[in-house]
């Protein structure tokens, strides 16, 4: 057990100390860009495998990263509100649409709430599109200032108009929505989450109200869906009704169908890996979603538990070995 | 006058609105077989409607012939990607409905590559029009109505009179005991899922000449075929017929007095019939 956890605190800690010199690694701006890129790929990921603990499939996550990136985004730049405050808006707002929608479609069971969300995914798109005041139509929101500095007394502000210190601003906020959704996952809570996903009659029986927890999955994923289309907005400084359509929905689910959705480190190992094989593909830009599409339907039948199943098996497979050889030794 | 502006957009509905039916039926009969959305529909829709731009806008086939081809191909690469996607899939509702996504996202893509991403009209096949009191309705929307009407109901004597048809029931009320009765639910998958996607191809290549084709209509063909059949009731197959001159009208109502907005009807459909009828019009109770 002591070993088991000191292999842990080590691994944290050379993770955490890997992403803290991310800038100093790549000191070329272009891959700073796409390493950011990529942690919020990785905090959308994660909230869409949060939804999908308790056995439902959401169609609609990236419609509700657009609602958090729009609602900032024009808080910001149509009524000067700060940015601080404008995300905490725009997750909270991202959350009660998300309470709304899902008090009414998850309340029966069947394909309610995969057509309700993938309708919403499209019909947000188009709202925005066609709201020319404060969400500026299909040109959308442009030139967006950098996000507020934060000003604590007695020290330097912390400004966050380089491309490094707003790679640091994202990291900050994925990697805390992505702990809370982890511990949340990991508590009593996530256990229930998994109950109804394996048996929600079962869960049903024994007194648990399965759509209120249903709910509170859907409304805790959107909020941070939210954020993701938030921390979108701050680094690219502008937002179109195509940044987030349905296709960039079926991206996040690529990324836990590949990833595997035991826990956390499936759809972080699913982003990852997908977002590097996107850069990959670069040259051949044009045939990436075909090659993505495969993919997702290729795990769904083949790679039973994702590419963490795997990495877990492996793992396990390793130890066995060591322990026989050290207990040989001995 | 004011007669006219209220009663044109009736007219277009309801021509409109019986396409509707035959890619909500399409839909229905696929989703009491897999017991899941085939989310893919809208994409069986888009192919048909381009078999049809090809073959009569650009090889200048005959447009019956080529309505015929297009369900034919439709059909086959329904059957095709049953075999090979949903099969394997089939029982379990989480991968049923990725996989759907998934093949979705490869069609469309796939069509933006081959056919072009830019939308693009196809010549009227039959020019002309009808005038009566004052409302007009041009042929194509004509022939598009009648045909669509025939196919209706084509598909009520077919799943209703026949014995494939019966067999299709069967195994949507209850898939065990259909296989005890000794019926082939292999078999009945597939002629179902052809039927499906079939009906979902002949609607696009009747739409083709009226809309504009383009490799991503499907998203939005899928989302008013999904408010069909919810606001018909979910594997009814008079609700979808009901749905759909339901969704037609509104729509077209909606199109004249509104604008853009009403492409936001589909959704406020399936949520006002959640919030006060959840079995749907017609739809048993669950």
């Amino acid at each position: 057990m002591n070993r088991l956890n000191w292999e842990k605190t080590s691994f944290y800690v050379v993770l955490l100390a890997i992403l803290v010199l991310v800038p100093v690694l790549f000191r070329n701006l272009y891959q700073l860009g796409v390493i950011t890129f990529m942690l919020i790929n990785v905090l959308l990921a994660v909230s869409c495998w949060f939804i999908m603990t308790t056995g439902q499939v959401t169609l609609g996550h990236a419609g509700f990263a657009a609602i958090g990136g729009y609602l900032s985004a024009a808080l910001i730049a149509r009524y000067g509100m700060g940015s601080w405050w404008s995300l905490l808006i725009a997750m909270i707002t991202a959350g009660m649409i998300a309470f709304v929608i899902g008090y009414i479609t998850l309340r029966i069971k069947g394909i309610y709430f995969i057509v309700a969300t993938l309708a919403l995914g499209e019909v947000i798109r188009v709202v925005f599109g066609a709201w020319d005041d404060p969400f500026g139509g299909l040109v959308g929101i442009m030139n967006l200032p950098s996000p507020n500095a934060i000003i604590i007394a007695g020290l330097p502000a912390i400004e966050f108009a380089s491309k490094v210190s707003l790679y640091y601003l994202t990291l900050v906020l994925a990697l805390s929505g992505i702990v809370i959704m982890h511990r949340l996952n990991r508590s009593p809570i996530g256990l229930v989450f998994q109950g109804i996903r394996q048996a929600d009659d079962l869960a049903e029986n024994v007194g648990i109200n399965i759509m209120g927890y249903k709910v509170l999955a859907f409304v805790i994923g959107c909020m941070f869906a939210g954020m993701g289309g938030v921390l979108y907005t701050y680094n690219v400084g502008s937002i179109q009704p195509s940044s987030f359509t349905l296709i960039q929905s079926a991206y996040y689910l690529v990324y836990v169908a590949v990833g595997g959705g035991i826990n956390v480190y499936g759809p972080i190992l699913g982003a990852l890996v997908l977002n590097i094989l996107s850069e990959f593909l670069r040259p051949v830009k044009e045939f990436e979603p075909i090659v993505f599409a495969l993919i997702l339907i290729g795990a769904v039948l083949l790679l039973k538990g994702g590419l963490i199943g795997l990495v877990e098996t492996l793992w396990r497979r390793i130890s066995e070995l060591t322990v026989r050889a050290s207990s040989k030794a001995i | 006058m004011t007669l006219e502006i209220l009663l044109q957009p009736l007219v277009y509905g309801l021509q409109i609105g019986v396409t509707y039916i035959l890619l909500a039926l399409g839909l229905t009969v696929i989703f009491s077989i897999m017991n899941v959305i085939n989310l893919a529909h809208g994409e069986f829709y888009m192919l048909g409607a381009f078999t049809v731009f090809y073959m009569n806008g650009l090889l200048k086939v005959n447009y019956f012939l080529a309505l015929l081809v297009s369900v034919v191909v439709v059909a086959a690469i329904g059957i095709l990607f049953e075999r090979i996607f949903f099969r394997p899939a089939r029982g379990r509702v989480v991968p049923t409905v990725i996989v759907g996504i998934g093949l979705m996202w490869l069609l469309q893509t796939a069509a933006q590559l081959i056919f072009g991403a830019q939308p693009r009209g196809m010549k009227e096949v039959f020019q002309g029009s009808v005038s009566f009191l004052n409302i007009n309705l041009s042929d194509s929307r004509i022939v598009a109505g009648i045909i669509s009407m025939i196919l209706v109901a084509a598909v009520y004597l077919f799943i209703y009179k026949t014995k494939q048809g019966k067999a299709i029931q069967a195994v949507a009320q209850d898939r065990e005991a259909a296989m005890s009765l000794g019926i082939d639910v292999g078999k009945v998958g597939t002629i179902g899922f052809g039927l499906g996607c079939g009906l979902a191809g002949v609607a696009g290549g009747i739409m083709a000449p009226i809309f504009f084709v383009e490799p991503t209509m499907g998203t939005t063909t899928l989302i008013k075929s999904m408010s069909i059949i919810i606001l018909g009731g979910v594997g009814s197959i008079p609700g979808a017929a009901l749905g759909g001159l339901i969704l037609g009208i509104v729509e077209s109502y909606g199109q004249t007095f509104l604008g853009y907005s009403a492409t936001t009807f589909p959704f406020l459909i399936i949520l006002l019939v959640l919030i006060f009828k959840r079995t749907g019009l017609m739809g048993r109770a669950a």
